[in-house]
């Protein structure tokens, strides 16, 4: 059995933790530094693709991780006592005015309205924008456990289909999702989708014109799990062994709705955006609405590779069947639990480290002696940047994970 | 309105006749008499996969790929396995489709594919030809489905998905429940299998191939425009079970019952749209998803996380099971009517209704408290019986009504999604059925 | 095109108003309890119906704002409760609301409800029935149902009165059930909910460890006042296709395999209209007001807020949300969610995704919430435009103040 290991691979564990270590003295603050930046996708079928996205950063915005889409995976360190403030700082390096929002946590909104023609007064940024080329900060003061999207609170129709989105995590207690509600192992499956002429649009400037008039027009043929499209050879997601807890954290960031179908078990609903539910639904699959999340508790009796697929049949790239919304969930005795595959990043040539083979087999003996909690959440910064070498930026985490041994709940192993 | 009685009501009947005669009608009437048509009794099945056409409601023809039972036709929606509890299920697909394909089994247990080639979700029958053969342990009562595990979003909605039901261990076919405890008992099941086809995409496949999708959008922003229950459209829903007309569509989707009665619903979300689902007449008990009681516990009292709803959200690949029951409670008129021609008695139970009639005798012996419309001033619908009263019917003018000649109260059964309730710009049509509360002694076919 | 047809409707104004001197006398038929003069307002209450209730609404047809300054041709109901049956028909016609009048009703209540056909003016070749289908009516009888094929609709220039006797609290809606998809698409749609008979309980009934107050308010007669609420919000989601809208007022078949809504609606007008705590102003094309719902929510700091949310769209699902208030959901329609043992199943989220003829009921505690502006939208973000213009669509604002 193992506790994923909650900090991100190498570089966002220094910058995040480092971070956080330093702000103690401000009662329970987490704070997280992050800017908005445009970068080129690529996906899988060789289309380039407009994007923007979130890098994470040091607090002096002097060293960041890659720019990536869904954004870095924010995990607050569990188990201090409440409140817990969260402190987003953000860095707009966009030409036009973003924030950040999570649309799931209690927070005072600063919106910024605008006039229209017809003289009345509507809102463009449902929180304080953060104007082009300024600073930002935005605070809950009193953070919820759970599981949490955030994303651009400004022009969202727009902003968060160009890839201003993350996710945000803050367990209750090491290996507590919610009370009540501990787990072994997990998996993260952000949904997201892509229209590209969309994105065309607003990086040639002629979004809001006849070419492209509104998201009226909004027409995906892109859609992502964990930043990218399904392609043939993708790992799956390692999630622990057989009768282990596996917390799924599932968050939908697309604009349309998704139910994702799992085969071969059943799942446990235990969580709706944050919130326990105090009677678990069990069920071979689960509806997520646009921009909503869930955590399940998956226990596989066996060994095995269990597909989790969209029912609602978003499973092209580009309309081309074979891809779009599939995930693989491994189950092994003894597996190591894999990088989970590099979201869309600012540098696709070099971002998209194939995970080391020996991770892949059930079975394999542990390289590090230790079946040791691994990075679950590359979603950001870390495996993206190493590069080729994403077995080095595992190798760390590894390392940084055996000396941050509380990371794991209830001993190294089940017997 | 002209009220006349062209008939005699059953419920004059049974409240004519003594008390004796009443419970022998009742007692004629098996517990379960409308049952869901499948394949029952075996545990080993030889699917062929192969394409066919099948007729629309508004009388267009569609290519679909379908199981056949054996080598026969294909059909849509695929062969409903009724199975019980505790059965090893094998099940040998051969392949005659052009492309390769497979199915799935979501919910099942021990589910194991042996043949064939590997794919995404399970092993595949190769294209023209090729088998695997696949098996599974039906271990939980309920409603289940499958559907094709190989490019589903164009396999399912090609027509590869088909219902399962698994009777709990013990099953009395004269005092039937759906998953064993006995507050899922029921008088009546009907299945009711949502799906729909965007037309495009058949003709596209049928004029050029699968691979000629790929130069269209219609997988990933699919506009669906034929809707089906059980494999038909409306009103086809509405003919009975193996229609000569319907070759390769052989189920009905016609829910009827007598007040009182528990109408089981087996319902699934068989394509990849969500259908919120909506029964006029009443509430229903919503007790069941995925094949599995909602209960907190099996220590718990049975079924106490049941909640009721008017509409419910299905959502694709999901199965949901409900009991509805009716019996015009707190109407605050007579529903046998009053006057003379109406006469009838209510003897009530404990909870207030007639053992008999089922009458809420609160109500018995008021009048209905409006005046409706002579006829010219409205339009008459073709499932009117010509009166307010149940069981009774009334002359009415010529051409008008005709499909409800027992006097029964109809209700639409339907998506509440109403673009869903068309055939391919023909209204009405598509996901819909009519749900008809007949008097008691009624003979439910 | 619009605009011609427009031009051409007014002038069939003038015409049509020589109709209801030959017809609204014969015609016009109210049956209210107590209403002496055929207005279905109650004169002199009779004893024999001490809880009657009664309305009357003209179905017809009218127009729309939206909210990018289009117009769209509507089928709609008009609130013609009031009105002396001679000048119903020129009260009812031209004049449909979007949405429909919102139906409120107390348990225990005789509701007649009285409809009278006005004709569809603009469509003059067009003669359909109406009907009321009272959504979610439990133990329906099929006379009152309001579904044509299974009953009887009313033809134009004449009434029929729907008969409910109320018994079951919480929140339905209501709509016209003739050719459902059309007439539902062009916007007979409206808001109806039933308050709980324990709003009336002596003052101080203990209800299990729980006391009630004159005044206070439930969504259901919960027995320990759980779903007690401050100040309630009909939410009606909807919305509309313009194409099809055209293609109705220009006498054209109606598009449904084309149908593909692009004016995302809360209570039937997008945002930023949907904040205007006023009627929108007259249409362009008849001079009458039909859009009077707003959607603006306001709440005092502490105070119990009831989103009374209902779904009459007839093209997709939609999830709306709120920005960071928790929406504790006590009813799902019409019900409270609870099992048959009385297990209470209320769930908190902030999200609530549902289809057509959906209903949920959902609670929002603004006690400790910050003072300031907060809103509810839909997170299909998509249809936060109106047609070709962003930041409108499915969104209002929720005040605490």
């Amino acid at each position: 059995m193992r506790y994923p290991i909650t900090l991100r691979v190498a570089g966002s564990l220094l910058l995040a933790g480092s971070a956080l270590a330093l702000t103690t003295s401000a009662a329970h603050a987490a704070d997280f530094y992050l800017v908005a930046r445009g970068f080129d996708a690529t996906l899988p079928d060789g289309a380039v693709v407009p994007m923007w996205g979130f890098a994470e950063c040091d607090a002096t915005f002097t060293s960041c991780g890659p720019t990536t889409s869904p954004g870095p995976t924010l995990r607050v360190p569990p188990g201090e006592p409440s409140p817990v403030v969260l402190n987003l700082h953000v860095r707009n390096e966009l030409a036009v005015p973003t924030s950040a929002y999570i649309p799931d946590q209690l927070a005072a909104l600063s919106p910024v309205k605008f006039t229209d023609a017809m003289g009345r007064a509507r809102v463009r940024s449902l929180t304080a924008e953060t104007p082009a080329g300024g600073d930002g900060l935005y605070t809950w003061p009193d953070l919820r456990p759970g599981t949490y999207l955030y994303h651009s609170g400004t022009h969202p129709q727009v902003q968060v289909q160009m890839g201003l989105l993350g996710v945000l995590v803050y367990d209750a207690a090491p290996g507590v999702a919610y009370p009540g509600v501990p787990y072994d192992a997990e998996a993260l499956l952000v949904y997201s989708e892509i229209d590209p002429a969309l994105h065309a649009a607003v990086a040639d400037g002629t979004y809001g014109t006849p070419a492209y008039p509104s998201t009226f027009d909004y027409k995906p043929t892109y859609f992502l799990v964990n930043g990218a499209p399904y392609t043939p050879g993708t790992p799956p997601l390692s999630v622990g062994e057989p009768g282990d807890r596996v917390l799924l954290r599932l968050v939908n960031a697309a604009l349309g709705h998704r139910a994702p179908q799992l085969l071969g078990g059943y799942l446990s609903l235990v969580a709706e955006e944050g919130h326990p539910l105090a009677f678990p639904g069990e069920r071979y699959g689960t509806f997520l609405g646009a921009g909503t999340t869930q955590d399940a508790i998956f226990v596989a009796g066996a060994e095995g590779v269990y597909p989790i697929y969209d029912r609602m049949g978003s499973l092209t790239t580009n309309n081309v069947s074979g891809g779009g919304s599939y995930a693989f969930l491994s189950v092994a005795h003894n597996a190591l639990v894999n990088v989970t595959p590099a979201p869309l990043s600012g540098s696709p040539a070099a971002g998209r480290p194939s995970a080391p083979q020996q991770d892949l087999t059930p079975g394999t003996p542990d390289p590090a002696g230790l079946d040791a909690p691994a990075d679950r959440g590359a979603f950001g910064c870390g495996a993206a940047e190493t590069g080729g070498a994403g077995g080095l930026a595992l190798m760390i985490a590894l390392a940084l994970g055996a000396l941050v041994g509380v990371r794991r709940r209830g001993g190294w192993r089940r017997s | 309105m002209n009220e006349q009685i062209t008939r005699l009501p059953a419920v004059v009947i049974a409240v004519v006749a003594a008390g004796l005669l009443s419970v022998t009608l009742v007692a004629d009437v098996p517990a379960a008499e409308a049952r869901i048509n499948g394949l029952s009794g075996a545990t080993t099945f030889n699917f062929t996969a192969k394409a066919d056409h099948l007729s629309t409601g508004e009388g267009s023809v569609l290519l679909f790929w379908g199981i056949a039972n054996g080598n026969g036709r294909a059909q849509y929606t695929a062969p409903t396995l009724i199975l019980n509890q505790g059965d090893s299920v094998t099940i040998a697909l051969t392949n005659e489709l052009p492309v390769a394909t497979s199915l799935v089994f979501p919910g099942q247990t021990h589910v194991s594919a042996s043949g064939g080639t590997a794919g995404l979700l399970t092993r595949e029958a190769a294209a023209n030809g090729g088998t695997v053969t696949y098996t599974f342990l039906a271990d939980h009562p309920g409603t289940y489905l499958y559907h094709s595990g190989t490019n589903p979003e164009i396999q399912v909605d090609m027509g590869l998905v088909g219902a399962i039901i698994v009777r709990p261990t013990g099953f009395d076919p004269l005092n039937p429940t759906a998953y064993g405890p006995p507050d899922t008992a029921y008088d009546n099941e009907v299945l009711y299998l949502m799906t729909e086809m965007d037309p495009r995409l058949h003709a596209l496949v049928e004029s050029q191939g699968v691979a000629a999708l790929e130069s269209t959008d219609y997988l990933s922003n699919p506009e669906p425009n034929y809707w089906f229950l059980n494999g038909r459209n409306a009103p086809d829903t509405m003919a009975g079970d193996g229609v000569a007309y319907l070759p390769v569509q052989p189920y009905s989707c016609m829910p009827m019952m007598h007040p009182g009665d528990k109408l089981l619903m087996r319902n699934i979300g068989g394509g990849k749209d969500l259908h919120p689902f909506h029964t006029h007449g009443n509430h229903f008990r919503l007790f069941a998803k995925d094949g599995r009681l909602l209960r907190t516990s099996d220590a718990a009292p049975i079924s106490d996380l049941a909640t009721y709803e008017y509409t419910h959200k299905a959502i694709p690949g999901e199965t949901f099971d409900f009991i509805f029951e009716w019996t015009g409670e707190q109407l605050g008129w007579d529903i046998y009517g009053t006057g003379p021609g109406f006469h009838h008695t209510c003897t009530p139970d404990a909870s207030g209704f007639d053992l008999v009639t089922k009458e809420y005798c609160p109500d018995h012996g008021k009048p209905i408290p409006v005046q409706l419309p002579p006829d010219f001033e409205v339009a008459i619908g073709s499932h009117w019986g010509g009166s307010p009263y149940l069981g009774h019917t009334a002359q009415m003018p010529p051409g008008a009504a005709g499909l409800n000649p027992m006097g029964g109260f109809t209700y639409m059964w339907h998506s509440h999604q109403e673009r869903d309730m068309v055939n391919n710009d023909v209204f009405p049509g598509g996901m819909m059925t009519m749900l008809m509360v007949v008097a008691p002694g009624t003979h439910i076919h | 095109m619009n605009r011609m047809l427009r031009t051409a409707a007014l002038m069939l104004v003038p015409a049509l108003a020589l109709l209801p001197s030959a017809s609204a006398s014969a015609s016009v038929f109210v049956q209210c309890p107590g209403d002496t003069d055929g207005d279905a307002i109650i004169d002199h209450p009779d004893p024999d119906h001490p809880h009657a209730k009664c309305m009357h609404l003209a179905a017809g047809d009218g127009y729309a704002w939206m909210a990018d300054g289009s117009e769209l041709y509507v089928f709609g109901f008009h609130d013609v409760t009031g009105v002396p049956p001679e000048h119903v028909m020129m009260a009812g016609m031209l004049a449909g609301q979007v949405p429909a009048p919102t139906i409120t009703l107390d348990e225990g209540d005789e509701l007649y409800l009285t409809v009278t056909n006005v004709g569809m003016v603009v469509r003059s070749d067009l003669n359909d029935p109406h009907t009321v289908h009272f959504h979610g009516f439990p133990n329906a009888a099929s006379v009152f149902d309001g579904v044509p094929d299974a009953s009887l609709a009313v033809n134009m220039m004449s009434s029929y009165t729907y008969y409910y006797h109320v018994v079951v609290p919480g929140t339905f809606m209501y709509h016209c059930h003739v050719e459902a998809t059309e007439h539902m698409q062009m916007g007979m749609l409206g808001n109806l909910y039933v308050r709980p008979r324990q709003n009336r309980l002596p003052d101080g009934t203990d209800l299990n460890g729980f006391t009630h107050h004159t005044g206070n308010k439930y969504v259901f007669n919960d027995g320990d006042g759980s779903t007690r609420y401050d100040v309630e919000f009909p939410i009606q989601l909807g919305s509309f296709d313009a194409y099809f809208h055209v293609m109705d007022e220009t006498f054209q078949p109606p598009p449904f395999a084309a149908l593909h809504d692009d004016y995302a609606l809360i209570n039937g007008r997008g945002y930023p209209d949907t904040v205007n705590p006023n009627p929108l102003p007259p249409s362009a094309t008849t001079g009458r007001v039909s859009q009077q719902t707003s959607s603006l929510i306001t709440v005092d700091q502490g105070q119990r807020l009831l989103l009374r949310i209902s779904n009459l769209n007839v093209t997709r699902f939609y999830t709306v949300r709120t920005s960071g208030l928790p929406l504790l959901v006590v009813g799902i329609d019409a019900k409270p969610l609870r099992g048959p043992t009385g297990v209470t199943e209320y769930y908190t989220t902030h999200s609530l995704t549902t289809g057509g003829g959906q209903a949920i009921d959902a609670i929002i505690d603004t006690t400790g919430v910050p003072k300031g502006t907060y809103f509810l939208y839909t997170s299909n973000l998509n249809y936060l435009s109106n047609s070709q213009e962003d930041f409108g669509g499915m969104m209002t604002e929720i005040i605490v103040q």
